[in-house]
């Protein structure tokens, strides 16, 4: 609800903000290169992408809720905490991942990755002090990559059209459904903490955890919008995201 | 008898400790695409031995970051719009130090892997390191460029030095007592101009300068990256299938190990077990290079408006599909792009330059009488590095004489973090 209201008024801001317009020069290339797209050539990295105007567009805003909302509060939280407690939040946030990757993992019958995510989080809740310190993860054990989109992908459903979701980047129909399952599955254990208090105390808790979950979901992902300096950019995530996901599905 | 003995031991040792450079990987391109294995890496630990300030975990916190600057105020346009300001990195230290400037290579940006290093190697040798990317990456053609047409030097350079003097004054000079350079590849080459260009302006004073693997004449490097692809294939899409077989075989190799991440390590003991072709190699090489054209091109024609990929008039707009101009990009090779697009803009706005005239311009040569007399620019480079002839070699060595330490391998800047190559990098700037 909050990230919502936080979204609606992004929008306004910039929808506010009128740039002077960019003009083109007095200069003009003897030679004109761009060529009606040729059927004929072979793609083999082109993913398909029926919704790619919306996609795009997306993708813009997405980069812009970074760079104006979302990065600058990841930046003070990394400048202010020093490493290893950044270190102790996600590792208790992936502790608590645990459970839908072990559900997961059973669903698709993957007797190995269900005993280590069990083991690792068995080890880690009590070893670990609560998943603050990810013990298995050091010792060579790290953790494994499974979620709800994975397990309808390895029981055939077909991923459908690329997809860029508002805040979470690339995704595709598919795995947008396997978002919703596996945030069922997580919401449950972050509030159960805070059964015991008032309505208003609950309330403040249950939003200072979402957001600090928020703020370190985006401090653990290395991407960056727009880093790979390529105005080409959105073909190249395309590309890499999906291949990335259709193999680890047959992983 | 015993006397002879240890004659005979003394020689010996002499021999083994005057060539010890075992650079692992003895094919210059295979060396340019894989860099060098873990185990011979420099040891970065050894920079600066630890001290009990090393246990307090504040210690270097926020040390190392990216930052931005506006230093054009000019409409950018819509597609480009996160491109407004020139983004760089700095590395600096609590009290006064001397600060190093880091100049990317060819397309790269002052994130790429080798600013980084070269980076964190300085940053731990006691200076500020600052990071800028090349003029002909998009970053600074949008948002620094002069003339937005990058690949003529002197203009780069220009350009590349107004930079360098506001970052000094943003990190406050007072805090900065003296100045080195150094750059890689491209930049190595921008390096040496902007030393010569110093000598005039004096806004620096540089007191060392290392070009790390130059090219000596920026057409001719280039012409010869272009060539690996054009010699190698008969068409695009003949290099198209062999890199998608490429990342086929990776996806397979990625799939059936246990491995969870995808990184350089990955790749070495992938590359062990099947090494590549030359044809491959150069390939790939080519492609990437290819690649790293078209953003440029697309990104200064969509800046000049000139109408050579995209139609003149025509505005991009966020949604529109960018594949047709991606397609037409590609095809641009440099040649193309030093024809079609480069000299008639400067012809466009000095009439009296001629493509010899430019050329000229953009070589070491055109500043040798600076670099000979200069004991201050200093070059590292590889006998095998694939973007230099072996005309440019010699006048390498003609030109800096004892200043030029030429490694047997590494091909392009493969061996630049090989333990030797640091230890000669470290050694000569806090010489």
């Amino acid at each position: 609800m909050r990230i919502l209201f936080l979204i609606v008024l992004f929008v306004s801001v910039v929808g506010c903000a009128s740039a002077p317009e960019h003009r083109p020069g007095p200069f003009q290339a003897p030679v004109h290169r761009g060529l009606a797209e040729d059927s004929a050539v072979e793609r083999p990295f082109l993913v398909e992408d029926p919704w790619e105007g919306f996609n795009r567009r997306m993708y813009h805003f997405n980069a812009q809720l970074d760079r104006y909302v979302y990065l600058p509060v990841v930046n003070v939280y990394e400048e202010i905490l020093p490493d290893p407690v950044q270190q102790g939040v996600s590792n208790i946030f992936n502790n608590l991942k645990e459970i839908s990757i072990f559900v997961n993992s059973v669903l698709q019958g993957k007797a190995k990755k269900a005993s280590v995510s069990l083991g690792r989080f068995i080890f880690n809740t009590t070893i670990g002090v609560g998943g603050l310190f990810d013990v298995l993860g050091n010792g060579g054990i790290p953790q494994e990559q499974e979620d709800f989109g994975q397990t309808l992908g390895f029981w055939g459903a077909p991923a459908g059209p690329y997809l860029i979701l508002p805040v979470f980047g690339p995704s595709n129909v598919r795995d947008t459904g396997g978002l919703a399952v596996d945030a069922v599955m997580n919401l449950n254990t972050a509030d159960m903490f805070f059964d015991g208090m008032g309505w208003a105390a609950r309330s403040t808790a249950t939003t200072g955890v979402y957001s600090v979950k928020a703020v370190d979901a985006r401090h653990q992902v290395k991407f960056r919008y727009y880093e790979t300096g390529s105005p080409f950019e959105y073909q190249l995530v395309r590309f890499f995201s999906s291949k990335k996901r259709e193999l680890d599905i047959h992983k | 008898m015993f006397r002879a003995l240890f004659a005979c031991l003394l020689v010996l040792s002499g021999v083994v400790s005057a060539h010890a450079y075992d650079y692992p990987i003895k094919d210059p391109y295979m060396a340019t695409i894989m860099g060098t294995p873990p185990q011979y890496e420099y040891p970065l630990g050894d920079i600066r031995p630890a001290t009990f300030k090393d246990l307090n975990p504040l210690k270097d916190l926020g040390a190392i970051r990216g930052r931005e600057i506006l230093l054009k105020e000019r409409p950018v346009p819509d597609i480009l719009w996160y491109e407004d300001t020139l983004q760089y990195s700095v590395a600096l230290q609590r009290r006064v130090a001397p600060l190093l400037f880091v100049i990317a290579g060819t397309g790269s940006s002052h994130q790429s892997g080798t600013c980084r290093y070269l980076q964190d190697v300085f940053y731990r040798a006691g200076f500020h390191v600052v990071c800028l990317s090349s003029p002909t990456y998009p970053n600074f053609v949008v948002s620094v460029s002069s003339t937005q047409v990058p690949g003529y030097i002197p203009h780069d350079v220009a350009d590349l030095y107004a930079s360098m003097d506001a970052i000094a004054n943003e990190i406050g000079r007072d805090r900065i007592n003296g100045f080195h350079l150094t750059g890689f590849s491209l930049g190595g080459t921008q390096s040496a101009f902007l030393a010569e260009l110093d000598q005039r302006e004096k806004r620096f004073g540089f007191g060392k300068v290392l070009l790390l693997n130059p090219a000596v004449n920026l057409l001719t490097s280039v012409s010869i990256l272009d060539h690996m692809l054009a010699d190698n294939v008969t068409d695009r899409a003949e290099a198209a299938r062999m890199v998608a077989a490429l990342v086929q075989e990776l996806s397979e190799a990625y799939r059936s190990s246990d491995e969870v991440n995808f990184g350089d390590e990955f790749l070495f003991t992938l590359f062990d077990s099947r090494p590549l072709s030359e044809k491959e190699l150069k390939i790939l090489i080519g492609v990437a290079f290819r690649l790293s054209l078209a953003s440029m091109v697309f990104t200064s024609d969509v800046c000049t408006g000139a109408g050579y990929i995209v139609p003149r008039g025509h505005v991009v707009t966020r949604e529109e599909p960018l594949s047709p101009y991606l397609d037409a990009a590609v095809s641009v090779s440099f040649d193309d792009y030093v024809e079609e697009y480069l000299m008639p803009f400067l012809a466009f706005h000095d009439p009296t330059i001629t493509r010899q005239k430019a050329l000229a311009a953009c070589s070491l040569e055109a500043i040798a009488p600076f670099l000979r007399t200069s004991s201050n620019v200093a070059v590292m480079t590889n006998a095998d590095d694939p973007i230099l002839t072996r005309d440019n070699l010699s006048f390498l060595s003609r030109t800096f004489g004892p200043r030029l330490t030429l490694y047997p391998v590494g091909g392009h800047g493969g061996n630049l973090r090989y333990r030797d190559n640091v230890a000669a990098m470290l050694d000569y700037f806090r010489k």
